[in-house]
């Protein structure tokens, strides 16, 4: 069972989020904006991160910034409504191992999670 | 200003294929099939894109409505709109909750399910613009007001002299759901908005 981090802040999709985690035997944990989540990544140290885009207080550019001073940072898969391309290239730069666009697919989201929290099993 | 034909039809089919994504992706959330209008675009009081393609219908307003509103700049900027009556809006609400079971949280859970539906909806309408005209833009955060329209339109549908307005109305028969997606552009930033029409009709 994995921890993974929901930063979104709308309560509706990170409901949804939740209750994808949860149905695939992981523990979600839930932040409502890019502060919150910078803490709830030192405090809870999960395991993978969901991270939106377009928050109040520090947008998930802002997260994706400050993570690059982390010494052994969580991998965050950037989950936006943004379809632009450039968009893409410029989480991908800050370190970002994934981009899916919402609404969230199930299988996508299920199928990316459980690939990276395997990855980082056998690298552990 | 006026469009020539080919802007026109540029615009048109921008407007056409960031609707019809929005659509789609409202068909993904809410599962039911969505039906979309002609797309709409009007230029100050007149209705410039009607010459290309008459029977362009009227902008909806609707009865108090509830807007979702989210602005974007970039090399030109302006505001979208995920606009509803009341009356849709709450049966909205009623289908997103059966999505999430923390949907006992009330008005705030569904003015935050519909202010995402906006989020998700507009990007996708201003995003394909962004992307056929070749410009980045920067979006805001969603902003959910309800009975308090903010919309530069008029009772009678015209919008103000120097708007240019564009979108399309959609409909949900299963859920009695209509609403409208709009993108009120910058009248200070026509010019590049024209520049980057024009590029893409010289690039094509």
């Amino acid at each position: 069972m994995a921890k993974v981090l929901i930063v979104d802040d709308a309560v509706f999709m990170r409901g949804l989020m939740a209750d994808i985690v949860e149905g695939s035997g992981h523990t979600p944990i839930e932040a409502c904006d890019g502060v919150e989540g910078l803490e709830a990544i030192k405090r809870e140290r999960p395991d993978l991160v969901f991270l939106d885009l377009a928050m109040p207080r520090l947008d998930g550019f802002g997260v994706l910034e400050a993570l690059l001073g982390f010494d052994d940072p969580p991998p965050v898969i950037v989950l936006s409504a943004d379809i632009q391309p450039e968009i893409q290239k410029r989480v991908f730069n800050l370190g970002a191992i994934e981009f899916l666009n919402k609404p969230p697919n199930v299988m996508d989201i299920v199928g990316t999670m459980e690939a990276n929290i395997s990855s980082q099993k056998e690298a552990v | 200003m006026i469009f020539t034909s080919d802007q026109a039809q540029l615009l048109f089919k921008v407007v056409e294929i960031g609707s019809k994504r929005a659509a789609h992706l409202l068909r993904v959330l809410i599962g039911s099939e969505v039906t979309l209008g002609i797309p709409c675009l009007k230029l100050g009081h007149s209705l410039s894109g009607a010459d290309a393609q008459p029977g362009t219908p009227q902008v909806y307003v609707g009865d108090c409505p509830t807007v979702v509103s989210m602005t974007f700049d970039g090399a030109f900027g302006g505001t979208s709109y995920l606009v509803f009556d009341s009356e849709s809006a709450s049966r909205l609400g009623v289908v997103l909750s059966k999505e999430d079971p923390r949907a006992e949280c009330g008005e705030d859970w569904r003015n935050s399910a519909i202010s995402e539906v906006g989020n998700i909806l507009l990007n996708s309408l201003v995003g394909a613009m962004g992307n056929v005209l070749g410009e980045v833009l920067s979006y805001s955060t969603p902003q959910y007001c309800d009975n308090k329209p903010q919309l530069n339109i008029q009772s009678d549908g015209n919008v103000g002299l120097s708007s240019l307005l564009a979108g399309s109305q959609f409909h949900i028969e299963d859920h009695q759901v209509s609403g409208a997606f709009y993108i009120q552009l910058d009248s200070q930033k026509h010019q590049a908005f024209f520049r980057a029409l024009n590029r893409t009709l010289i690039a094509a």
